[in-house]
C-alpha cells in the first residue's frame, strides 16, 4: 500500500534504547556498598543486601566518581542499577524492597535461641589429643549432669521465644550417660506439649558405645545422630586415641547400624581437622564419598587446646588449613563434575549468603554472631556458657564466657545480662575495625570467643586474626572459582538449593 | 604525595586537604601487623606515615604502590560512606520498623514497558 499524508503512521512496539529514557545530564546517586580487589585483574562490589558485582579493577573508582556512562556502558550501568549499587533518584524508588531484603538477611534474629546444648556427661572412653574436655572416669556423680540440672536446663529452654528448638546432647561421650538422655527427652516431651514447642533432638557421639536398645529409642523419638569421622583409618585412629585402637571400625559399624535402623538421613558425620589431617585432603574427601556421604564439613582446626595466643603459629596453621581446604574443595568439585552430588558444607553456608536472599543460622558466620542468640550451653555442672567453644575455654580455666548458673540465675539474667550485652557489642561485624570497610562483611561473621582465645580481646584485631585470614581467603576463593568456570557456579547453585 | 626514604624506613606525606584522619588510620590499620608504623601529625598541610625498621629485603617500590593504592581506595570508601549515610540509616530504620509485622508488602509503582497502564483497567 502506498502511504499518503492521511495514512496514520504505525507506531513501533519495539523497545526504545536507553538514550530515549534518559534525561539530559542526569547523574546517578550512590547507594551504600563496599569493594575490594579479588586479584590483579578483578574487583568486587558488594552491598548490605548481599548483591555483588565482579568487574575489572578500577570499576568501583569509576562508579564512585560517577563516570559510568549509561549509553556506552549500558550493561554495567544496568547491573549497577538492578543490583542496588546506584540509583537515578536521591531516594531509590525501591527502598521498601531494599528494606525487606535487608530485614530478610537479618531474619535469623527474629526468633532468638534455638540450639540448646546439654553437656550430659564429661565421661569418655576416648582420649583424643585435641580434646581438652573429656575425662576417662567411671565417676558418674562427678562428671554427669544431675537430674536437677537437666530439669532446670529444660525449664530455661522452654522460655526461649523460638517455637523450634534443638536439644543437642554432647559429652564427653554422650551415650555413656544414655539414661540421662532418656530422662531429658521424656521430660522435654511433656514440657514441649505444654509450651507448644517443636523439638529436634540430636546426640553427638563417637558411636563406640551404641547398642540396639539405644538405636530403638532414637528411632522411636526421631533422634538424629551426629558422629565423627576424621577420614581413613590411618587418620581417624591416631586422631581418636582409644584402647584397642578400634575407633574407626566402631565408627563405621555404628554409622551402618544407624543407617539401617534410623535411615540414611538421620545420621551425619563431622570432620575434625587435626594437624595430621592436613596431609590427607584427597584421602579424607574420598573416604567420605566411599562411606556413602554426599556432604562433608571441612572444619578448621580449633585453636582451643593448641598454642592459642601465638599469632605466628596461628597464621601458619591457618595457611596450611587453607591449602588443605582448597585442595579438598577442588576434589569435591571434581566429583560433582563427574556427575556425583557431593557438597562441602562450609562453602555451602557462605554460598547460601552469596547466592540467595536468605540468612544462615551458623554461629560464626552471622552478624550479630550466634553466641547466646542462636546457641547456649548448659554444662554438666550447671554452668551456662555462651557457646561450645566457650565451655572448652572454661576447661582451660578461662571463665570469660560463663553467663551464669542453672541453680542461681534467671532467664533474663543469663540471656540479657550485662555480659551478654557486652558480647553482643563485639559480635556485630558491621562495627568492628577492619570489618566495617570489608566487602565480604555480609558473607562473613564475628567470633568474640575465638578473638578472646587467640588474641586476648573479644573485639579482635583483624590484621593478625586467623578467623579473618581464613574467611577472607575462602570467600575470595569461592568468588574466583565461580567467576572462572560457569560449571562450578552451577554446582554451587545445586549445593545451596539442595 | 611526597615520599622520603632512608635506611630501613620510609615516610609518606599525604595531604590533609585530600585525606582525612579516618582514611589514614583505616588504611594503616592493615599494615600494623607486619610493619612498625606511626602516623604523625606532621605539619599544617600533611600527615606523616612513618614505616620504621623495615627488613633489609623489603620490596620498597611494591610497598609504595600498595600504600598509595590503598590510601586511594580508602578515600573512595569514605566518599561512598559520606554520600550514602542517610540512605543507609533510612534502610536500616525501615527494615526494623516492621518489628511486629509478620510480613512486609513491598510497595512499588507498577509500570509496563509497552505503555499499558494496568491500574487503568476497569473490572466492571
Ligand atoms: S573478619 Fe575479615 S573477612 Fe570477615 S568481614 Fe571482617 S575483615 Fe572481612
Amino acid at each position: 500500500m502506498i502511504k499518503t499524508a492521511e495514512t496514520p503512521i504505525k507506531r513501533s512496539r519495539k523497545f526504545l534504547g536507553p538514550e530515549y529514557f534518559r534525561k539530559e545530564d542526569q547523574a546517578y546517586h550512590l547507594l551504600p556498598f563496599r569493594f575490594m580487589r579479588l586479584n590483579e585483574e578483578k574487583e568486587i562490589l558488594v552491598n548490605d543486601l548481599g548483591e555483588y558485582l565482579i568487574s575489572p579493577n578500577g570499576t568501583a573508582a569509576q562508579v564512585i566518581r560517577k563516570e559510568v556512562d549509561p549509553i556506552s556502558q549500558e550493561t554495567l550501568y544496568a547491573d549497577l542499577l538492578s543490583g542496588f549499587f546506584i540509583s537515578e533518584t536521591p531516594i531509590p524508588p525501591l527502598l521498601e524492597v531494599m528494606a525487606t531484603r535487608y530485614r530478610t538477611k537479618k531474619s535469623f534474629l527474629d526468633r532468638f535461641t534455638s540450639l540448646h546444648i546439654f553437656v550430659i556427661t564429661l565421661r569418655c572412653e576416648h582420649t583424643c589429643h585435641y580434646c581438652q574436655v573429656s575425662r576417662v572416669s567411671e565417676d558418674k556423680n562427678a562428671f554427669d549432669m544431675s537430674r536437677q540440672h537437666i530439669d532446670k536446663g529444660i525449664a530455661l529452654m522452654m522460655q526461649s521465644p523460638n517455637p523450634h528448638l534443638t536439644m543437642e546432647f554432647q559429652g564427653g561421650e554422650a551415650l555413656l550417660a544414655f539414661d540421662n538422655i532418656v530422662y531429658a527427652v521424656e521430660q522435654t516431651k511433656q514440657q514441649a506439649l505444654l509450651h507448644e514447642k517443636k523439638i529436634t533432638y540430636v546426640i553427638c557421639t563417637n558411636l563406640a558405645p551404641i547398642t540396639e536398645t539405644m538405636l530403638a529409642y532414637c528411632k522411636d523419638n526421631d533422634i538424629l545422630i551426629s558422629t565423627s569421622l576424621d577420614g581413613p583409618e590411618y587418620v581417624h585412629n591416631p586422631n581418636r586415641h582409644k584402647k584397642g585402637k578400634d575407633s574407626y571400625q566402631l565408627a563405621l559399624k555404628g554409622i551402618q547400624q544407624c543407617r539401617e535402623t534410623l535411615g540414611n538421613d538421620q545420621v551425619s558425620a563431622l570432620l575434625t581437622t587435626s594437624t595430621l589431617s592436613l596431609d590427607y585432603p584427597l584421602e579424607i574427601v574420598d573416604e567420605y564419598h566411599h562411606q556413602g556421604f554426599n556432604s562433608i564439613f571441612l572444619r578448621s582446626i580449633s585453636p582451643f587446646g593448641f598454642a592459642v595466643r601465638n599469632e605466628k603459629k596461628n597464621k601458619y596453621d591457618t595457611g596450611r588449613f587453607l591449602e588443605f581446604y582448597k585442595t579438598a574443595l577442588d576434589r569435591i568439585i571434581h566429583y560433582n563434575l563427574d556427575g556425583h552430588f557431593y557438597r562441602e558444607d562450609y562453602a555451602t553456608i557462605i554460598l547460601k549468603k552469596i547466592l540467595t536472599p536468605f540468612p544462615v543460622g551458623y554461629v560464626d558466620l552471622q552478624s550479630p554472631a550466634g553466641i547466646i542468640n542462636n546457641v547456649i550451653v548448659f554444662n554438666y555442672d550447671g554452668k551456662v556458657y555462651a557457646s561450645d567453644e566457650a565451655r572448652m575455654l572454661a576447661e582451660m580455666k578461662d571463665e570469660t564466657f560463663l553467663l551464669g548458673h542453672l541453680d542461681e540465675h534467671r532467664y533474663d539474667e543469663i540471656f540479657y545480662g550485662e555480659k551478654a550485652l557486652a558480647f553482643t557489642a563485639a559480635s556485630i561485624n558491621e562495627s568492628l575495625p577492619g570489618c566495617s570497610e570489608c566487602a565480604f562483611q555480609p558473607y562473613c561473621g564475628a567470633d568474640p570467643v575465638f578473638n578472646h582465645a587467640t588474641q586476648g580481646d573479644i573485639y579482635g584485631y583483624r590484621p593478625t586474626s586467623a578467623f579473618c585470614q581464613k574467611n577472607m581467603e575462602i570467600i575470595r576463593h569461592l568468588f574466583l572459582l565461580m567467576d572462572s568456570d560457569k560449571r562450578i557456579e552451577k554446582i554451587f547453585h545445586s549445593w545451596v538449593n539442595s | 604525595m611526597e615520599i622520603k626514604t632512608y635506611p630501613n624506613g620510609i615516610d609518606f606525606y599525604p595531604q590533609k586537604s585530600l585525606y582525612s584522619q579516618e582514611v589514614i588510620f583505616k588504611c594503616i590499620y592493615w599494615y600494623s601487623a607486619d610493619y612498625e608504623v606511626d602516623i604523625i601529625d606532621h605539619a599544617a598541610t600533611s600527615y606523616c606515615i612513618r614505616f620504621q625498621n623495615l627488613p633489609s629485603n623489603i620490596d620498597l617500590p611494591m610497598l609504595i604502590t600498595k600504600v598509595k593504592r590503598e590510601l586511594h581506595d580508602f578515600k573512595l570508601r569514605e566518599i561512598v560512606q559520606q554520600e550514602t549515610r542517610t540512605i543507609r540509616d533510612l534502610l536500616v530504620a525501615k527494615a526494623f520498623a516492621y518489628e511486629d509485622q509478620d510480613e512486609i508488602t513491598p510497595e512499588t509503582e507498577i509500570s509496563d514497558p509497552v505503555g499499558f497502564d494496568p491500574l487503568s483497567v476497569s473490572h466492571d
